[in-house]
């Protein structure tokens, strides 16, 4: 006994798994061909090997943009600044609640990029007394930090300012780290 | 129309509008996106912007043909698939500690934690739902099991 298709199925798998795999194939097959000729018409296209040295991804950003970059604040004068205690200055920690009760740089805040706004709102009436504020996350790749930085500047912070050794730069320095919800 | 029908199509409308969701903002910002993908610190740098460049692409196809109900299978099938993908990739970044953006439906503002992870396995049930309840057909299926507008598979016996 054979067995024989219905004429609409004509040409099509008689497997429906094998029917779904090819259909997944093909999808994928058309979206890595709308993938590069996007690409290649938008004028937001990327090379197809990319640099991501920190010199790359400043050296890609135009002279206003490279303007609106926070200053960056070396190890040495945030060391200075947590030991001075200094009530005009606020250090704010990007990450997660969770990795800033695990520790955090003394006296920090906790300001989580993650919910901004809900976060933002009991600290905001104190940040605008505040003459300058240290921006910081993990260090390396962390990029909570920038973000941070950039969303209090929208905000009308001034003088944010970004420690970009973070905690990686604070911990391998042999200070210590406050642990809990407490600064 | 059955509950179950009803069901389906609400999971495939709701999984194909993340998918779409998810993509649109990293086609328009493909650099963004290739930083959050070497972030991760999984792919060789090399190929980093290749996945940037397509995988968006990727999503919004199958996104559209889970709303659309076109080659329903296929695109709830990488739709797992993916969904798998990005699962591990994000259980591997949180367990070597890397604090980074998630990538998930913006390019950056979307820190990576543990509940993107749970977000990521409730999307995978929907998908291999989808999947399961658009795949049978045939004379022996109910009605509730197809809601795809791809034609049925159907064999009659011949001579």
């Amino acid at each position: 006994m054979t067995t024989q298709l219905d004429p609409g199925m004509r040409g099509q798998s008689p497997v429906p798994g094998r029917r779904s795999f090819r259909d997944a194939c093909g999808l994928v097959l058309f979206g890595i061909l709308f993938g590069i000729a996007a690409n290649a018409l938008s004028p937001r296209g990327i090379p197809w090997v990319g640099d991501f040295s920190r010199g790359a991804a400043l050296a890609n950003r135009s002279e206003e943009e490279l303007k609106e970059l926070p200053p960056v604040v070396e190890l040495a004068d945030v060391q200075t600044a947590v030991a001075a205690g200094d009530s005009l200055l606020a250090i704010l920690d990007a990450r997660l609640p969770e990795d800033y009760v695990a520790g955090h740089l003394p006296g920090a805040l906790n300001l989580s990029v993650d919910n901004l706004d809900e976060f933002y709102a009991p600290l905001k009436a104190k940040l605008e007394r505040m003459n300058r504020i240290i921006v910081y996350c993990d260090g390396g790749d962390c990029e909570l930090s920038h973000d941070l930085a950039e969303a209090l500047k929208s905000y009308g912070h001034k003088r944010v300012q970004l420690f970009a050794g973070g905690i990686a730069a604070w911990t391998e320095a042999g200070e210590k780290l406050t642990e809990g919800v407490e600064p | 129309m059955t509950a179950r029908r009803i069901i389906a199509l609400l999971l495939r409308l709701g999984l194909g509008g993340v998918f779409v969701a998810a993509s649109v903002p990293k086609i328009l910002d493909p650099a963004g996106f290739s930083r959050n993908i070497f972030h991760y610190e999984i792919l060789p740098g090399n190929l980093v912007n290749a996945v940037a460049i397509t995988l968006p692409w990727v999503e919004l196809l199958v996104g559209l043909c889970l709303i659309a109900g076109f080659r329903l299978r296929g695109a709830a099938l990488t739709a797992i698939v993916s969904l798998v993908i990005f699962t591990a990739a994000m259980s591997s970044a949180l367990a070597r500690g890397l604090n980074i953006d998630c990538g998930c439906f913006k390019t950056s503002g979307t820190p990576l934690g543990p509940e993107r992870i749970l977000g990521d396995l409730a999307l995978l049930v929907a998908a291999v739902l989808v999947y399961r309840w658009s795949g049978a057909t045939g004379p022996g299926a109910s009605a509730a099991s197809s809601f795809s507008t791809q034609p049925t598979h159907v064999a009659r016996p011949g001579t």
